[in-house]
This record gives C-alpha cells, structure tokens and sequence, in this order.
C-alpha cells in the first residue's frame, strides 16, 4: 500500500517537470508546413520521452499578429519557436534540457 | 516535400495573400503592393538583389491568377491583371507555366569531374569512356562535353566517387520526354507532350513550373447568387487538421451549399469497370487499364496499340459530378482533389465547372480564417471503404476486386516514371503478367498527387487513424 503511493506520487512529479511543447495545428500553420510536424512526438530522442509533453493545440494566435515571424509556430515551454521544424524543435529542447 | 522545399511555401503563401484581397475585395486595388510586402526587411531573400525577387514574385503571382508567363506582357501591373483574373470566365486550356525568371536555366544535364579526382595512376575513368572523352592533364580529369554521351560509365569506374551527375531536375522528373530548353537555356514545356503529372513543379528546386490557379474565379463565384457544391476526392484526408467530417464541414462553411464525396462516384467507377474487365476477359482481351487517373489517360494516348485496352469508364469525378447535377440542377460543380491533371479532364469532359487543389483550399481556408481543426462536422453518408481507398495506389485494383468478380490478377503501375512507362509499352503489345492494370501517375497514389498540402507519409498515418 505505502509503495504504490510512493510510485505514484513519482509520476506525479514527473509530469509536472515536462516540458511541454505545444504544435501548432490551426489552418494557417498546417498548411504552411506544420503537417509535416504532426509525428512529431515519435521523433523525439527515446530518452526525452518522460521528460517531454507534446500536444497539439488550436490556432496560437501568433499567425496573425503583426510581425515577420512566420508559421509554423510551435511553443516550447514559453518559447516561440517560428518557422518551426522537427530540427528547430530538437535544438529548443536540448538548450532546455541541458 | 512541404517543409524541405521552400519555394512551395512562397507559393502557398502568395494564394493566401491573393485568396484573402480577393475575398476582401481589395485585389484591383492593392495587389501591386504584394511583391513589396514580401520582400519587406527581415523577409528571406532568395536572389541576387530584390529588384529580381520582385519581379519573379509578379509572375508568380500572375500565374496565382491564373496566367501564363509566357504571354504575359513585361508592363502589366497587377492590378490590371487583377481585373483580368475577376472577370474571366473560365482557366487556360493548359494549365503549366514556367516562370522563366525563376527558372535558373540549369546547364545541360551532364557529368563532370569534381576537385576530389586525384589525378590517380589507374585511370580507370578515361579507359572506361567508351567515347574517349577524358583526359588527365596536371594531375585532374576532365571530360568533353563535345563528344560525351553521358552513359556514365566513368562515375562508375572512378574509385574516389569524383565524377558526379548534374541534373536538369525538371527534365529529369518528367517521365515522357516534354519538358526541354528552348534557345535561351530556359525551360519549356511541351503542351501536346505533356501528361500533367505534375512532376515538374515538385522537382525545381527553384519553384519555376507552376499551376495556372482559377482561386480567384472561385472566391468571385462563392460571392455569386449561383450556388456551388464541391466535389471533393477521396485523397483529402489527411491534408488538413481534424476528422474527414470536419474538413467537410470547414468547406461547407465556405459557402458551398452542399459537399460531396467523389468516393461515391468511385464506387461506381468500380462497378462499371468490374463489368467491363469481365466482358473484356470474355471476349478474349488481355488485359484492362485503369482510367481513373487524368494523366495516364493522356500518356496512354502515346503508347502505340494500347488504347484498345484503356477502360471507358468514367471517372469518379464524372460520376460524382452527374449526380451532384441531378440533386443541385443549376449549380456550379467545384472539383477538389490533388491533380493538375484534373484540371485539364474538368475542361475536356466539361462535367465540372471548375477545380480546385488542396493547397488553394487551404488558402481559402486562411483567407476566411476557417479553423478545420474547430470545424462543425459536414454529415458524411455512410460508404463502403472501397470508394475512399482510390486514393491510394492498389486501391481501385482493391475496388475492382470486392465487386465480386473472379479471376483477376490485378498488376499495379505506382507511379509514372519513364521505367513503369516501358513496362506499360510492353503490355500494349500483350506481353503483360496480369489482367488488371492499375496505372496511378503519382507514387502512392493521389496522396501524393502536385496539388497536396501534407506529405504522403503524414497523410497515411491520417489513413490509418481513420481506418482503425
Ligand atoms: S494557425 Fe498557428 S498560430 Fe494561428
């Protein structure tokens, strides 16, 4: 009974270190190219898999505020990351997670 | 493809910008500006100076309203030609045009000797050449440009791998032979020659070969007192975010009046086609091809002997498009799928009035900044899987077969490459394995076809969470 609590509260913990990374998967970012960061989470380096919480999210907002930053947009934790690929995604994570 | 080619994201860019004034009514007013606006500090640049990448986004532009470069007259401003593209009445007989400032006019497809030749003593390029093209001078090969015949034969040989292949990407991808260099280095493409694969516009990495858009025709339509339904293909799936029901609902929430299901015509393309394969085989034919697929149509056209054994059936799109007038007498019919190829089947059939592929969809999406993903869901008629799996390469075969025929012994030609083209020559002459030949013109199917918006792969997970 006391060891399950204890495993449980563990995950616990662990959710609330995730990372979260938000993809984008409103209309403007899918078709500039977020389709193609839909597998996204089975990218991912096996290790970061507990550490990292990827989800989909409707329409950021930041497709239509003024500005050059261009879509797609994923948010890595606060962090905007804009013309976002698989690759810019990886390097946002890894500076976090060093 | 998408996020590793950027000129395709310039282009969807500029539907986006063109489909949002038109909606907006400022596309005869404010058009002249967009080449300014995207080239705006901060914007990517791809040329040697703005001037160049003003005037190569004009033309794109101009072919986003649906002109040809090629005609098109150095002066005209975009506004005026915004006028032109409002009131057209209907898209170009071809629809291809090669933006002849973007195209880089790539030198001749030709081998050459790069500076990781090492001079060796074995030679092994120069005694390979069968046209004794190479000499070895200081210490470097090179190669004759005047007398190779670029067989390859010394890449082959060269133990360091010095000697590499230059290609001219858009005539290497076009699989019969149309595109080709008029006397100014640049690109042109064959009308009479061309299938509308497609191909092309995928392989420049320049984003030279464009499609001649009707976008503009159709957000003045979707404005019009006439009502428009859509007809959309089966291959959609995947290519926006949210469920098939929802992509539905996003186009109903366009202003179509009602949306439909090519799948559905497909099943009858399956039917009909089924009874033709058995009648065939009856009377002693080899074999039957497929014909649902637009740009194998046109390049069986030049395969000698094989229009005897290309199926008549009509094409899902057909099929749909017939019924779609009985239900809506009066309505404009609006195909949307992934095909260039379409575009030219829509004029010649004249059963729709107009297409639309999936990226200029999308455009119209953003423009009305439709979410797909919040979409209210389109109510979908229940259907056999059948109908919906044509878009995939060995679907139609699949259709043709759960029709209850027997027999069948079902070849799959997936993708139209100048290969699979030899292999078709040979059927023609009744040489064939199987009695059953389904011919797709895009690898993997429609999913793959020029006018997609996600890549195959992207596409096919969509698939296979539908299906489960
Ligand atoms: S669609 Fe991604 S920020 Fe709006």
């Amino acid at each position: 009974m006391n060891d399950k609590r204890r495993v449980i509260s563990e995950v616990e913990v662990k959710a609330m270190d995730r990372i979260s990374v938000r993809v984008c998967s409103g209309t403007t970012c899918y078709v500039l190219g977020g389709s193609e960061l839909m597998d996204l989470a089975r990218t991912l380096p096996p290790g970061w898999r507990d550490r990292v919480q990827v989800e989909g999210a409707p329409c950021l907002d930041l497709c239509r505020s003024p500005g050059q930053a261009r879509p797609p947009f994923v948010k890595v934790g606060d962090r905007v990351v804009a013309e976002a690929s698989v690759e810019k995604v990886v390097a946002a994570l890894r500076e976090l997670l060093a | 493809m998408s996020l590793d080619n950027e000129a395709v994201l310039l282009k969807r860019e500029i539907l986006i910008r063109v489909a949002t004034l038109a909606h907006e009514g400022t596309l005869t007013t404010q058009l002249r500006k967009l080449p300014y606006e995207m080239t705006a500090a901060g914007r990517p640049s791809y040329r040697c100076c703005v001037h160049h990448e003003r005037a190569i986004l004009r033309d794109r532009v101009l072919a986003v309203l649906g002109s040809a470069i090629e005609e098109r007259d150095e002066s005209v401003d975009l506004n005026e030609a915004a006028v032109e593209a409002w009131e057209r009445t209907g898209p170009d007989a071809f629809p291809l045009t090669v933006v002849d400032e973007a195209c880089k006019g790539c030198v001749r497809s030709h081998f050459t000797v790069t500076n990781a030749c090492q001079g060796c003593v074995a030679r092994s390029c120069r005694n390979s050449c069968p046209q004794g093209s190479i000499v070895v001078q200081g210490g470097r090969a090179s190669i004759d440009p005047e007398t190779c015949i670029n067989c390859g034969k010394c890449q082959e040989a060269c133990p360091y791998h010095a000697i590499i292949h230059l290609p001219v990407p858009c005539e290497e991808a076009c699989p019969v032979g149309a595109v080709t260099k008029g006397p100014d280095g640049k690109e042109t493409i064959d009308p009479d020659k061309c299938i509308l694969c497609g191909r092309c516009i995928g392989a420049c990495p320049f984003g030279a070969v464009m499609e001649k858009s009707d976008v503009v025709r159709i957000v003045r339509a979707l404005g019009d007192d006439r009502p428009l339904v859509a007809l959309v293909a089966p291959s959609v799936l995947g290519q926006f975010p949210g469920t098939l029901a929802q992509i539905y609902g996003a186009i109903h929430a366009l202003g179509f009046i009602d949306v439909k299901e090519v799948a559905e015509g497909a099943e009858q393309t399956a039917a009909h086609e089924a009874q033709e394969w058995a009648h065939g085989q009856a009377s002693g034919q080899a074999f039957l091809a497929t014909s649902c697929c637009p740009a194998w149509v046109r390049a069986s056209r030049a395969i000698p002997g094989m229009g005897a054994f290309v199926s008549t059936t009509p094409s899902p799109m057909v099929f749909a498009a017939r019924a779609a007038r009985t239900a809506h007498p009066g309505a404009q019919l609006v195909f949307v799928g992934p095909c260039t190829a379409k575009r030219r089947e829509a004029l010649d059939t004249a059963e729709v009035d107009a297409v639309l592929t999936f990226e200029e969809l999308g455009a119209l999406f953003v423009a009305r900044g439709i979410e797909v993903g919040q979409a209210e869901p389109f109510p979908l008629k229940a259907h056999r899987p059948e109908g919906r799996g044509f878009a995939l390469s060995g679907g139609v075969a699949a259709a043709v077969a759960a029709t209850g025929v027997t027999g069948l012994k079902p070849e799959l030609i997936n993708g139209l490459t100048r290969k699979s083209l030899n292999l078709l020559k040979v059927y023609a002459k009744g040489k064939g394995q199987g009695n059953l030949v389904e011919v797709m013109a895009c690898e993997g199917g429609c999913v793959a076809g020029p006018g997609k918006v996600c890549s195959v792969k992207v596409a096919l997970t969509h698939w296979d969470q539908e299906a489960k």
